[in-house]
């Protein structure tokens, strides 16, 4: 852990302990919860479950935009001034903030997993779940039902991959805030231009709608290619294992689509502190 | 005597408009050196560069014999020109950061000095007044052993009184063989610590000569000799 890290986390520590803090009570809550009910009456832990889920998304959120917040900071106030003064290269900040703000969403995110799988556990599948805490069990048995050989291991490759694609967006969303911050300053230094909030909602249209433009592409391909596998007979191709290959394939392309973007955003973000910083 | 800093053909331009256009400048060690303008001359702009706040520049920069990066970076000892510590952080938390992020920081003489100026590690930034920040930003920053002691504009909220106990404080905590580039308007008041001065007009040096070489050439002060130039 770099000195940079340490000090990001000690700035961060007191509104850190705070929300993680409260999303840890709000999932022992629901755990107590389903414990207590034991299959009896299921409505408060169902009900517990969905304020887990609403606490956590909440949590999550907050966290992303406190540390957007302390990027946006770094590069359009007085903050900046201090820290790019700091003896480090400038990409430094960069990589701090995305190391520090992942790690505490991605914090929030497993917190939450463990609670509704504790849920599921405890309740024996008796309270609906949403999946997350039996996405295993839930492919095991497709794949079982359906006669795939090795459904144990298909269903562990199916849950990393998945766990990797849900990674893969989140970061990709995450940077491409951090991106529309490092452009929005890129322009503001470059042309002296004082309406920095200006400049920054601007690049925020235009990254929404590049967002949108990735997102339909991404859907359009996936039609395509679901449509082109039928008419070439994936099934035939793929045999029983055609419903686990249909379980990845999209998974596989967002892991792809969004993690090449994202490296893209990175790559330029960095070269921008490196060699083109105006602040 | 060593050069701490050498600056050769800089230019800096936003836009098409130029900020700084082909500066060359060197400053030796142990020198204290005034740099001069009217609003709009490019001393901020020179200043950031070389704090390694712009690195969108043509030219090159030296200091210490290294260009602007994280060498340069641990030597420098820089003051914004506007308050850059938030209102809602404890003095002692931005000690604190410093102590962290520069080996050559000395929290201890920070405090000291502080405190003397009844200035508290407790407070908070937002609770000082206008003239007490801008101390406890000169203090921070002279509290590093630097080589090279950047200030822009550190006397803008400071009473008269106030200013000359801090020029002492500065000329006390500022090591012999450092050197002290500082942008200001109120040149009166530091005329006499300056060793050298540095007048920028429209992104050009129009004038860099010892100041008492300035003295005894027209026999005229620093201000008289601003006042002519810019008038």
């Amino acid at each position: 852990m770099s000195k940079l890290d340490r000090l990001e986390l000690a700035e961060t520590r007191k509104i850190r302990i705070f929300i993680t803090g409260v999303v840890i009570v709000y999932m022992l809550l629901s755990v107590i919860c389903a414990a207590v009910s034991n299959g009896a009456s299921t409505d408060t832990a169902l009900t517990f479950k969905i304020i887990l889920l609403l606490i956590s998304a909440l949590g999550t959120v907050v966290a992303g935009v406190i540390m957007i917040k302390r990027f946006y900071n770094i590069l359009f106030t007085g903050d900046g001034l201090v820290k790019f003064a700091y003896p480090v290269e400038n990409n430094a900040h960069l990589n701090t903030n995305l190391r520090c703000g992942l790690m505490w969403i991605f914090s929030i995110l497993t917190i939450i997993i463990a609670g509704l799988w504790m849920s599921d556990v405890i309740t024996q599948d008796r309270v609906e779940d949403f999946g997350a805490g039996n996405l295993f069990g839930d492919l095991r048995e497709s794949f079982q039902s359906n006669y795939l050989s090795n459904p144990d291991l298909k269903a562990v490759i199916a849950v990393i991959i998945l766990v990797i694609a849900l990674i893969v967006v989140t970061v990709n969303f995450y940077m491409s805030f951090i991106f529309t911050l490092t452009m929005a300053g890129r322009i503001c230094g470059k042309y002296n231009i004082l309406q920095k909030n200006g400049v920054i909602f601007i690049a925020g249209i235009v990254m929404y709608y590049i967002h949108m433009i990735v997102v339909a592409a991404m859907s359009w391909i996936e039609n395509a290619y679901s449509e082109y596998w039928m008419y070439q007979g994936g099934y035939n191709l793929f045999e029983r294992d055609w419903i686990f290959v249909e379980e990845i394939d999209r998974p596989l392309a967002n892991i792809l689509v969004y993690g090449v973007t994202a490296f893209i955003m990175y790559r330029i973000s960095k070269t921008i502190l490196d060699k083109k910083l105006d602040i | 005597m060593s050069t701490i800093l050498e600056c050769k053909g800089l230019s800096h331009s936003y836009g098409k408009k130029k900020a700084l256009d082909d500066v060359s400048f060197t400053i030796g060690s142990g020198k204290i050196v005034g740099l001069f303008g009217p609003n709009g001359s490019g001393k901020t702009t020179l200043i950031k560069i070389l704090a390694g706040m712009i690195h969108d520049e043509n030219g090159t920069v030296s200091i210490c014999g290294n260009p602007v990066g994280i060498k340069s970076k641990a030597v420098v000892s820089y003051s914004p020109d506007i308050m850059p510590y938030r209102n809602d952080r404890k003095i002692a938390d931005i000690l604190e950061s410093y102590a962290l992020m520069f080996e050559d920081f000395d929290r201890k003489e920070a405090e000291e000095v502080l405190e003397e100026l009844e200035i508290h590690s407790d407070d908070l930034v937002g609770k000082l007044s206008k003239g007490n920040s801008e101390k406890l930003q000169i203090i921070i920053a002279m509290s590093r052993k630097a080589k090279l002691y950047i200030l822009d504009e550190p006397f803008s909220g400071i009473d008269p009184v106030a200013r000359e106990n801090i020029v002492k404080t500065i000329l006390r905590m500022m090591p012999e063989d450092s050197s002290l580039l500082l942008s200001t308007h109120l040149i009166g008041d530091i005329e006499q610590i300056l060793d050298e001065a540095i007048f920028l007009k429209d992104g050009k040096i129009v004038l860099h000569k010892p100041v008492d070489e300035m003295r005894d050439e027209k026999g005229q002060s620093l201000s008289d000799e601003y006042m002519e130039e810019f008038r």
